[in-house]
């Protein structure tokens, strides 16, 4: 027999009779009254910077001007074309002296401010890690509440590598305290685009005199 | 076997003191004033003699399948009562969870009949008011097996409404301040035969346990467990404190004010 | 192990508590973490349902694992992941180095995976001359002191920075003296920053499998696994077989129990999905039993192959805090390896469900609600038949059973113990009883209470 038949057959002898799956679970939705409002106090808890913009003409102001940054500034988003270095092909090596990536989130969530993205958005794998400071961008009606609202969007998305990216890389092994960069990025920062950014309206002008205000 | 109108002598009906062997023997003052309490309460109680133990060191130590006789001789003790009645939670609740029997049906209908002193109070005789008064500062052990087991209070590792049927009685004893513990629920550590096997961490665990009572304030711990009092009781004896430990019924029974002994 | 005089974790607890002050600070880091995991348990109105639902997710998927395991081959195979089946720890052991040598590849780096522990690969690779960096800080710690982890989510909580900060000093090369958890942070994230850079291959572990699509997730906080992951040309990831469930609706209620249980966050910092290599990449998945069938066939135990590992359990164990993960010298400590360690080896672990007071705060706090404390119980009754007790304990236990059911001796025997302790204290308050050791004997009454009762209500009763 091979491993494999040994293995299940091992399995099959000794399982139990079958249980249902259970109804599916319909979670209290009662957390929160504003998802939004919820995922950037979440953010702020798990440590990540939030700042509130227009659209993705202020996430290119926002890069253009308040990007403390020497050295290597990496997007694939066409936004930031000619602001940031589009993500190279070839060896994943190649990108160990990033040190901003920019990369659009696909949904956000309310209950623990993780923000899902997938290979699609990052150009290579190991780009929001490798990176020593990561900025996503995301709308807020990209927010869902729970994370099986996460998930009924996500549904059967076929992509190679998706992550849950909740704040900076962090570490509290040293005697419980916490220290921010661990092996990932030393910082997150979210730029939360506003409802009708996302659908390319910018008509949304009276928050225009503070395009990244900070919550 | 009692009779049938033994059954129903009392005007809320007949209890079967169950005395535990430990409580028995140490704690006698517990019993005494578990009796008072539920006579003062109106019910009939009897006391069958010859009660020994649940069984519950040889089952916790691995040997239930040794309690067949244990367990016999408590169904013969304790067939016919309306109620059984303990001042112990944790051989209450061995009773309930592993009282079997060559008379099942009598051992079914004991496990469902058994009932810690608290419990009976707050639930089947529904004491609403008590003529206790005990004008001193006292710390409330919760009882693992009392609290988890037997449901006498809420815990805080779950996310559910909070409760406390022992705190729920002392509240109606005039004068009795509640303190505050830092961590409302920690197990003692006295744990059985875990006490002398596990030495090293079952006296840490009391030692601990007993330090937020005192760090605290209380004069006295109370509980609904003569088990784990005894064995903080043994710590504070060694640390010649001043503190003493006094079972729930004690103090719910305490209708002058309690002499220390 | 082996060589060694054995020790049970009463003796090793035993010896973690001469150090009083250590004892304090470790419950005291420990119960913090409990307390976290509190507030935010509370912060989810539904918490309770929440776990009853995962509970039953388990349940279901245990009882057909089979057809799951199948399915999950069928569309991780689909994806380009390579499947080995590894019926024991040898082979899943054999099956890396295989996978390794087939590379030529010396040098791993491997993200956390208590499986890898459970099955000594660590010690397997490097006996064969290859080179393993745990990549997870609280690991790289314990690697560096040459000792196993004592927590599965915190695996150096019992180390103090200072022990840290001279380890790396020696190893890494800090300043002496140096103690601050951002600084040592910051030197090892330099020194594995190479070794990521460098390696060839990464291991890591799963946190749960998707059946339905053949992916399977990683959750980290450090950010470890994926860096290791996505630098290397060979991703190994191992897996006892109990980690798969149905899909991901499912991963949507797991992901929310699993980081508030754990450490008292919303969600880790990462939840990855790998369901595909990437270009150019090689992705392998070991699938392991080692004993989990065996588990699975127990009906008293079966529910211990429900944990997805978030140590809730061992923060919330009053004995686990007191006497430190080594005490119980297996790969998963606390209140859930003491159930799942007989399995792997009775003789060897006998003494671990008996390291329980069995306050059952382990089974409330677990959030697929294992019954941890009742199957402690059960384990007990367990061993007792199977003979892993010592004969003493056994006579002195039918001793007990035959007085118990003989009022008069038992009678006869609380009399004498009263009168021992009424007039020759000193027989009974000596040091050779474990009891006398820290605490003093109860007081003896003149008369028990029957004696009592005999005379204030006589007549009253039969």
């Amino acid at each position: 027999m091979t491993r494999r038949e040994i293995f299940l057959d091992n399995v099959r002898k000794n399982k139990p009779k079958s249980l249902p799956l259970p109804a599916q679970f319909e979670p209290d939705r009662n957390l929160f009254a504003d998802p939004v409002e919820s995922f950037v106090r979440m953010a702020e808890t798990v440590g990540t910077k939030v700042l509130r913009v227009n659209n993705e003409t202020a996430v290119r102001d926002y890069v253009e001007t308040e990007l403390p940054v020497k050295g290597r500034v990496i997007s694939p988003m066409e936004v930031l074309a000619g602001l940031a270095e589009p993500v190279p092909p070839g060896l994943p090596h190649m990108l160990q002296d990033c040190e901003y990536a920019i990369l659009r989130g696909r949904i956000g969530v309310a209950e623990n401010a993780a923000i899902w993205l997938t290979d699609q958005d990052m150009g290579q794998r190991v780009l929001p890690f490798i990176t020593q400071h990561l900025c996503l961008v995301l709308a807020e009606d990209e927010v869902v509440a729970l994370m099986p609202d996460a998930y009924a969007q996500i549904a059967d998305d076929a992509y190679g590598f998706g992550t849950f990216i909740a704040g900076p890389s962090k570490t509290a092994d040293i005697e419980q305290s916490l220290v921010i960069g661990a092996h990932g990025a030393r910082s997150l920062t979210i730029l939360l685009m506003n409802r009708n950014a996302s659908r390319g309206a910018d008509q949304l002008m009276f928050a225009g005199h503070n395009n990244h205000m900070s919550q | 076997m009692i009779t049938e109108s033994k059954a129903h002598a009392g005007r809320r009906g007949k209890i079967g003191l169950f005395v535990p062997c430990y409580v028995d023997q140490f704690y006698p003052s517990a019993a005494i004033a578990t009796l008072n309490l539920l006579e003062k309460l109106g019910y009939d109680v009897g006391f069958p003699s010859g009660q020994t133990c649940c069984g519950q060191p040889l089952a916790n130590s691995g040997y239930e399948h040794l309690t067949a006789p244990v367990n016999n001789h408590f169904i013969s003790l304790f067939a016919g009562y309306d109620y059984i009645v303990g001042p112990s939670g944790s051989c209450v609740l061995h009773i309930k969870e592993h009282l079997h029997g060559m008379q099942e049906a009598e051992a079914a209908r004991i496990r469902s009949r058994v009932f810690e002193l608290v419990e009976f109070l707050t639930d089947v005789a529904k004491v609403n008011s008590l003529r206790a008064h005990f004008p001193y500062r006292v710390g409330l052990h919760q009882s693992c097996h009392g609290q988890r087991g037997l449901g006498l209070s809420s815990m805080s590792e779950r996310t559910l409404p909070a409760f406390s049927k022992p705190a729920q009685l002392l509240s109606l004893v005039a004068g009795l301040e509640l303190v505050p513990l830092d961590r409302i629920d920690e197990c003692c550590g006295f744990g059985g035969t875990f006490c002398v096997t596990e030495e090293a961490v079952s006296a840490k665990m009391g030692k601990d346990r007993v330090a937020d009572h005192l760090k605290n304030g209380a004069e006295y711990i109370t509980g609904a467990d003569l088990s784990c009092l005894m064995h903080m009781e043994g710590i504070l004896k060694r640390q010649k404190s001043q503190v003493k430990v006094l079972h729930i019924a004690e103090i719910l029974n305490a209708e002058t004010i309690h002499a220390t002994v | 192990m082996g060589n060694t005089a054995y020790k049970d974790h009463a003796a090793l607890s035993a010896g973690f508590n001469r150090d009083e002050g250590r004892v304090d600070w470790h419950d005291q880091t420990l119960w913090f973490v409990r307390q976290k995991r509190d507030r935010l348990s509370q912060g989810i109105p539904d918490w309770e349902d929440l776990r009853e639902a995962a509970s039953a997710i388990k349940s279901h998927t245990l009882s057909n694992i089979d057809t799951y395991l199948e399915t999950f081959e069928k569309n991780a195979l689909a994806n380009g992941i390579h499947i080995h089946w590894a019926p024991d720890a040898v082979s899943h052991n054999q099956t890396v180095l295989e996978i390794l040598q087939r590379h030529n590849i010396s040098q791993l780096v491997k993200s956390k995976s208590m499986l890898t522990e459970e099955c000594h690969l660590n010690d397997f690779l490097e006996q064969r001359g290859l080179e393993v960096t745990d990549t997870d800080l609280g690991e790289r710690i314990v690697q560096l002191a040459k000792e196993p982890p004592s927590h599965i989510v915190l695996p150096c909580i019992h180390k103090k920075k200072e022990e840290i900060g001279e380890l790396f000093h020696v190893h890494l090369g800090t300043p002496a003296g140096l103690a601050d958890p951002q600084q040592l942070t910051e030197a090892a994230r330099q020194d594995l920053r190479k070794r990521f850079l460098t390696r060839r291959a990464a291991l890591t572990g799963v946190n749960f499998a998707i059946a339905e699509t053949g992916e399977f997730v990683v959750c980290t906080n450090e950010g470890n696994a994926d860096m290791g992951a996505h630098l290397a040309d060979v991703h190994i990831a191992s897996m006892g077989f109990e980690k798969v469930i149905p899909g991901r609706k499912e991963l949507g209620i797991f992901l929310r129990l699993l980081a508030r249980s754990a450490t008292g966050q919303p969600i880790t910092t990462y939840s990855s999905h790998f369901a595909r290599p990437r270009d150019g990449q090689e992705l392998h998945l070991i699938l392991v039993d080692n004993g989990r069938s065996r588990q699975l066939g127990r009906d008293d135990f079966r529910a211990s192959l429900k944990c997805i590992r978030c140590g809730a359990c061992m923060n919330t164990c009053p004995v686990y805090r007191r006497s430190g993960g080594h005490s119980y010298h297996t790969a998963v400590a606390g209140p859930i390896g003491s159930i799942l360690a007989p399995n792997l080896d009775m003789a060897q672990f006998k003494d671990l469900p008996f390291a329980s007071t069995l306050c059952g705060s382990c089974s409330n706090v677990c959030p697929v609600k294992i019954n941890i404390h009742e199957q402690l119980y059960k384990w007990r009754q367990v061993l007792v038949r199977h003979g892993h007790t010592d004969t003493k304990k056994t006579a002195a236990m039918k001793a007990m059973a035959y007085t118990l059911s003989r009022p008069a001796l038992l009678n006869f025997a609380g009399k004498s113990l009263r009168f021992a302790l009424r007039y020759a204290p000193l027989a009974i308050n000596n040091p050779l009883n474990p009891w006398y050791r820290q605490r003093d004997m109860p007081a003896a009454p003149a008369e028990t209470f029957a004696a009592w009762y005999h005379k204030n209500r006589k007549g009253a009763n039969r």
